[in-house]
């Protein structure tokens, strides 16, 4: 007779073997047909292996953060090259609690205050500037280059005054920005560094991981990114001091680092001072920090545990992909930008992006309906400017230079996919769509 | 803080001092991940099952030395029911699940300190003593005041003894209640007044104070009596 856990370990074996057979069959990969399937320019690329590993979650029931999400933070951190990795629902979020983080008190004269300026660009996504807004901070923008589309670095030093106390910017599409530029400024101006990194999981710089470069940086696990869990993000720091921040301001501001459904960790819960709070007052209770509460499921954890496994596959397919492209593309580079890696920079390429030049012949809107009329997705280069949209348009903020590339990308530029989900017949009909385009003339 | 990891470790060494006191040795299943001296774990002895709650646990300051990622080391006396249970039930191939590290106990040697060591507290102590070059001519002077019931209970005395030894770097000063028979410890418990007696700039040290709660309360009332800092004094408390 079996014991109630040797049953019950038989039970989940056979539900997560009968998974496995469902997903097998449910998501087999089927055949591409041209002009009628959609070209995506981004996916979730998965099989089995995810499948199972939510189901094992939910099997758990655990639900809030627990072996998977410990186990992605840790294996994340290690791939990455951090001593600290957290999750968050969202990229998006990862970039709030970066920056929130940078507020705390605990960081003394050090902190974020609010009429502080940070640098960044206007030609991205939104909730990279968002954050700052959102603390009060003044966003300092630059323009950036076209076929690159990261921040000009001649225009870095140019940029900062005496109320500029961060950098804050993304790796757009995948391309690091000059970090030695970056860097340099960071160093000799005693600045914050923000690697926004949600489009960049993989890509290097001058060997080193990006994300590892900043006191903060953030990833993104939405399905359009290099590996996802559904909603998901993380912030990654080599700094426990700043790590211990970031908990707290993900985790309500609570000062306790207890994970869920544990109690006194710290072996002092009821033994401490803070504040004028009783001496003893329960430490699972007492708040750092003005938090959220911004933590992901065990079960979008377990799904990027078995994502993160194949993220080495999933960066060599993008640059594939992205060089196809690009061989194929070359011809047409009198009428259409390219896209190029910035010096030193081995990127794991978010998308393929393209801008229409203003001689043409041709515009953007021209291309980019013929192509989705032949059911090849595109995508804007995110926001353009962002100063351009409503809810940016009296915000607080300096303009160093003019952001004429800023410009021209929101009305001339746009991007297709290279994810890995992209098979070779994919391929060759997308080369094929831009071939005919031409040839019109 | 690094990421904290839940790990399967089986019990190797099962090292009895006397009085209650061990030291154990654990193989944990797979590569720790970092922490640093001074840092703690918790422990439990009961079964866990990773899908579920983490049961009953106590915390113990890791002894073994960070740069050691495939073997742990703690020390405990039986104070308790939780410790009494571990000295009656474990056994050499027990398993236990350990989760680490935690703790902002680290020992930064940025100016000259001196460790204050109460009975089984010198594990939180230990990885740093090991690591610390006593012949480094312009590192920070490190003195070590470790004070135990009985000659027997000063662990790892004689390492630390003999490490001091090699160079002007770092001072050692054993005391034991009953100090019979062993000529290099001193009669006597712990005290401030100790401190000031065998260090010329005493008020000009970081006190780092590991032991039992009495002690830290007495030592870290007596240093801010003479006038020491709150930032002076660094405290690795439990309740």
């Amino acid at each position: 007779m079996a014991s109630n856990q040797e049953r019950e370990t038989q039970l989940r074996r056979e539900i997560l073997d009968k998974v496995a057979e469902y997903a097998e069959l449910k998501f087999a990969p089927t055949a591409f047909s041209p002009g009628r399937d959609l070209v995506h320019y981004a996916g979730r690329v998965f099989d089995a292996d995810e499948v199972t590993a939510g189901v094992d979650s939910v099997l758990d029931f655990y639900l809030t953060a627990n072996r998977f999400s410990e186990e992605f933070e840790a294996d994340f951190a290690d791939t990455v090259g951090v001593s600290d990795a957290y999750l968050v629902n969202s990229g998006s979020s990862a970039n709030l609690v970066a920056v929130t983080a940078l507020t705390s008190p605990k960081l003394g004269d050090r902190r974020l205050e609010p009429g502080d300026e940070v640098l960044t660009v206007a030609a991205g996504f939104p909730t990279t500037v968002a954050p700052l807004l959102q603390n009060q901070l003044v966003p300092v923008f630059i323009d950036v280059g076209l076929g690159d589309y990261t921040a000009l670095p001649d225009r870095i030093e140019e940029a900062i005054g005496p109320r500029t106390r961060a950098i804050m910017m993304a790796h757009t599409m995948g391309n690091a920005f000059d970090l030695d530029a970056v860097m340099s400024a960071v160093n000799r101006h005693n600045l914050w560094l923000i690697e926004d990194n949600c489009d960049a999981l993989g890509t290097t710089y001058r060997g080193k991981w990006t994300g590892t470069f900043g006191h903060l940086a953030t990833s993104s696990f939405y399905p359009a990114h290099h590996i996802t869990m559904g909603e998901g993000g993380c912030v990654m720091t080599r700094d426990e001091e700043l790590g211990r921040i970031v908990r707290s301001v993900r985790d309500w501001g609570r000062d306790c680092y207890c994970a869920g459904g544990e109690n006194n960790t710290c072996g002092k819960r009821f033994s401490q001072q803070f504040g004028t709070l009783p001496f003893g007052f329960d430490h699972k209770y007492i708040y750092s920090h003005i938090g959220y509460n911004l933590k992901t499921t065990d079960i979008q954890a377990a799904i990027g545990c078995a994502q993160l496994r194949k993220l080495s596959g999933f960066v060599d397919a993008r640059k594939r992909n992205f060089q196809r492209l690009h061989r194929a593309l070359e011809p047409y580079q009198d009428r259409l930008i390219l896209p190029h890696a910035t010096e030193h920079s081995d990127p794991s390429w978010f998308g393929f992006v393209i801008t229409v030049r203003e001689d043409a012949g041709f515009t953007r809107a021209d291309l980019v309906k013929h192509l989705e009329v032949r059911r090849v997705e595109t995508r804007a280069l995110f926001a353009g400017n962002l100063l351009r949209h409503p809810a940016y348009i009296d915000i607080p903020h300096r303009v160093v230079g003019d952001l004429k590339n800023s410009d021209l990308i929101t009305t001339g530029t746009f991007f297709i996919g290279v994810y890995p989900g992209l098979d070779e017949s994919q391929l060759d009909y997308m080369i094929e769509s831009f071939h005919e385009f031409m040839k019109r003339g | 803080m690094a990421t904290p990891r839940k790990i399967r470790c089986s019990v190797d060494i099962i090292e009895s001092h006397g009085a209650h006191v061990y030291t154990l040795h654990l193989t944990p299943e797979r590569e720790l991940p970092r922490f640093e001296a001074g840092q703690f774990l918790q422990m439990t002895i009961d079964a866990y099952d990773p899908s579920a709650f983490w049961p009953e646990s106590r915390a113990f300051s890791i002894a073994s030395h960070p740069r050691e990622r495939d073997r742990i080391e703690i020390v405990y006396s039986t104070v308790g029911t939780y410790t009494k249970r571990m000295e009656e039930e474990l056994r050499v191939g027990s398993e236990v699940w350990v989760k680490l590290p935690y703790g902002e106990f680290v020992i930064h040697a940025d100016r000259d300190l001196a460790l204050i060591a109460g009975g089984t507290g010198i594990s939180a102590f230990t990885s740093f003593l090991r690591d610390l070059d006593p012949t480094e001519a312009d590192g920070h002077r490190v003195h070590l005041l470790y004070g135990a019931r009985v000659p027997a209970l000063l662990l790892h005395a004689e390492e630390f003894q003999a490490k001091a030894a090699l160079g002007d770097r770092m001072t050692v000063d054993l005391m034991a209640e009953s100090a019979e028979g062993a000529p290099a410890v001193t009669q006597g418990r712990i005290s401030v007044d100790r401190i000031w007696e065998r260090l010329a700039n005493a008020a000009e040290r970081v006190f780092y104070l590991s032991g039992p709660p009495p002690m830290i309360a007495a030592i870290s009332q007596g240093l801010r009596d003479r006038g020491c800092a709150d930032e002076q004094i660094r405290i690795d408390a439990w309740e």
